[in-house]
């Protein structure tokens, strides 16, 4: 977790003084990136390995741009990341630099937590909910977990938000034992 | 009596819909790194300082510095329940701790929790832990007198309500005895007394609270434990917290009294924090900020003018010392901090001299507004032999190759060190000291052998006790007229043929 405060030094240091255009590209190869690493989470650990000749895991590393739109910004930040021994935070910065276009663009992603499936009326209603209370865009990412027993929970990087059944029942919980006291 | 399913659950959807279900909105972080009672947490851009925050499992902590791309954070509990990525949520309020007359009699630690097995504490108010200190204008002078039941204090150094009075020595000198007899003399008082424990161990403070107990003090007594035991964090806080325990006395117009046991450990557990939390280092590795530390929690300490109750705060904060290097860099500050000192000697303290003050290096800069009277004018004369006697005591091995004056100073300066000697929890009231002060000065013991001075001090007691107790109520009333003198001689010459 740690690397969350390094990759967002990176994420800076890649989007600063680009222009509108160059952003919507930068997104576009997050999201290809982001995909790749999904569908070989393996390719982090080879790049970041000792056990291959540093030269051999830039090839690797490269590899990947090839398909990318800004391949010279990428070969250089690979080659940077391989050098100091800091490619397994690549995630982290692939994170912060879609949360950084996104805010641009006032959008923002919003992870929301919900016991059950919901129809979309109402997902569609929870979001504009929270949409007023954000004051921008929202981009859900649905999760269900029983454990919520109903409402929804949404999380942002800096915010939790609460309408779970299971939060209003704690607090009455805890408002009937002040009480009692 | 049958119960109908859908009767229950018509029942269930009546209450539930008479409930309110809202939405909370937390402002969060992510634990980035946890350890040492130290979390930082990525995110919370609005946090204030000094604010608590929640972690998971109900632990808190308190945010102390607030960096570009982190929040540096303090753990109050069980940092072991916390771990890295766990989400942190704001809280946006500031430590506070339980007040009231509950906490009186009670044994608890530095957030107010109770430690001694007897129950909830129930209280109505919570205070915040850092608050600031008064100021100039809310204040009067300190003019009413704390007695602490030691001769060689409520004479030479006296104290006063809302002052600042720091007990400095090196370990094993009498310091926390000090203490615990002034929190005992405070029996029959309006004092309201707050002892707090810092990073000693739980046996010695569980030492301090059962003579607390068996003497009837706890009653007037709050006792606040950051054992050694404790995480840097709680030791940290215990202090501020003890002191805004004491503070709502002082507020309604009552007088309390605070003793920090002892600074120098709260200084190093300031120390750990402040490294752990990567602040820079400066003189024997303490923070820049340790003199505020302390100077911020000992201004609490005041007398309030009569609009605002004229309630006080007396604090006795206690150094220990190296080697009785009153020079180093923490014993300074606190004695620039404080109003007067008392020093106590390891050398006086081996060659039998209890409590062991040197009365050389001891001082108190505001207490003599504040003494009593009668008391007033027997300690001049006092100070004078003391002194005195100091300066011949290296020619007393000479013996008679002295003159007649030096060897009369000589023998009045041993009586005065016999009477200012005093067994552990044994205060003594302001009419006795002042009696057996006067005694000595007038010359009535010089006759006595060293030896039996004390012997002699325990009988003129009894006797005081039981035949002139009237008069010992009244002497202390006013400044020592002619008359009273009269009498007390008069008292003195019975006695002595007596013994």
């Amino acid at each position: 977790m740690k690397n969350i405060l390094v990759a967002k030094r990176y994420s800076h240091a890649i989007i600063s003084g680009l222009d509108d255009k160059e952003i919507k590209s930068i997104l576009v190869d997050v999201e290809i990136m982001n995909s790749s690493i999904k569908t070989e989470p393996e390719l982090i650990r080879a790049v970041n390995s000792y056990l291959f000749p540093a030269n051999k895991r830039l090839e690797i590393a490269l590899s990947m741009t090839q398909k990318l739109k800004n391949t010279e910004l990428w070969k250089n930040l690979f080659s940077i990341l391989i050098k100091k021994h800091r490619f397994n935070i690549i995630t982290e910065i692939l994170q912060d630099l879609e949360n950084k276009i996104l805010d641009k663009h006032n959008k923002i992603k919003v992870g929301l937590t919900i016991a059950h499936k919901l129809p979309e009326n109402v997902i569609n209603s929870i979001s504009l909910k929270l949409k007023n209370i954000l004051e921008k865009n929202v981009i859900l990412e649905t999760k269900i977990d029983p454990d919520i027993l109903g409402g929804f929970v949404a999380t942002t990087d800096s915010l939790l938000i609460d309408g779970s059944i299971k939060n209003n029942l704690v607090k009455l919980l805890k408002v009937k034992s002040i009480k009692k006291k | 009596m049958k119960i109908q399913p859908d009767e229950i659950s018509s029942i269930l959807r009546d209450k539930i819909k008479g409930l309110k279900f809202d939405i909370d909105i937390f402002e969060t972080g992510k634990v980035v790194q946890v350890g040492d009672g130290i979390a930082r947490i990525y995110g919370m851009d609005n946090v204030m300082a000094g604010e608590m925050i929640k972690f998971p499992g109900d632990v808190m902590g308190m945010a102390l510095n607030l960096e570009e791309d982190n929040v540096g954070c303090i753990i109050f509990g069980e940092a072991e329940k916390i771990k890295e990525g766990d989400i942190a949520k704001r809280t946006k309020k500031i430590l506070q701790v339980p007040v009231g007359e509950a906490m009186l009699g009670r044994v608890v630690n530095a957030l107010g929790e109770p430690l001694d097995g007897k129950g909830e504490i129930k209280v109505e108010e919570y205070h915040p832990v850092e608050r600031k200190a008064l100021g100039v204008i809310q204040r009067q002078p300190v003019k009413e007198p704390l007695q602490t039941g030691l001769k060689a204090i409520d004479s030479m150094i006296p104290i006063g309500r809302g002052q600042r009075e720091l007990i400095i020595g090196d370990r094993q000198t009498g310091k926390t005895a000090i203490a615990i007899d002034t929190i005992l003399n405070q029996k029959d008082t309006d004092i309201i007394c707050v002892y707090v424990a810092i990073g000693q161990k739980k046996s010695s403070v569980a030492k301090i609270v059962n003579t607390l107990e068996a003497s009837g003090a706890m009653k007037y007594t709050i006792v606040v434990i950051a054992s050694a035991a404790e995480s840097a964090s709680l030791q940290y806080l215990s202090p501020y917290s003890g002191c805004t325990m004491g503070e709502y006395f002082r507020d309604k117009g009552k007088h309390a009294l605070i003793i920090y046991d002892d600074l120098s450990k709260h200084a190093v557990s300031y120390r750990e924090l402040s490294l752990l939390l990567r602040r820079p280092p400066g003189r024997e590795a303490y923070p820049g900020d340790v003199f505020y530390l302390h100077s911020r929690l000992l201004e609490r300490a005041s007398k309030l003018n009569d609009e605002l109750g004229g309630g006080s705060l007396t604090a006795l904060p206690i150094i220990e010392t190296q080697a009785d290097d009153l020079t180093a860099y923490i014993p300074t500050n606190v004695i620039s901090i404080t109003d007067g000192q008392i020093f106590l000697n390891s050398r006086l303290f081996h060659s039998g001299i209890r409590p062991a003050i040197n009365a050389g290096l001891s001082v108190s800069r505001v207490g003599g507004n504040a003494q009593l009277k009668s008391m007033k004018s027997v300690t001049g004369q006092l100070r004078v032999a003391l002194a005195q006697y100091t300066e011949l005591e290296a020619f007393a091995k000479f013996g008679s190759d002295l003159d007649k004056a030096t060897q009369a100073q000589i023998t009045r300066g041993r009586r005065i060190v016999e009477i200012l000697k005093q067994a552990q929890y044994s205060p003594l009231s302001v009419a006795k000291q002042t009696f057996i002060i006067f005694m000595a000065n007038e010359g009535y013991l010089d006759e006595i052998e060293v030896e039996n001075v004390q012997k002699f001090e325990e009988e003129l007691y009894s006797t005081l006790d039981s035949e002139y107790k009237e008069f010992m109520e009244s002497m202390i009333k006013d400044k020592l007229t002619d008359e009273t003198k009269e009498a007390m001689h008069k008292i003195c010459k019975k006695v002595l043929s007596k013994f």
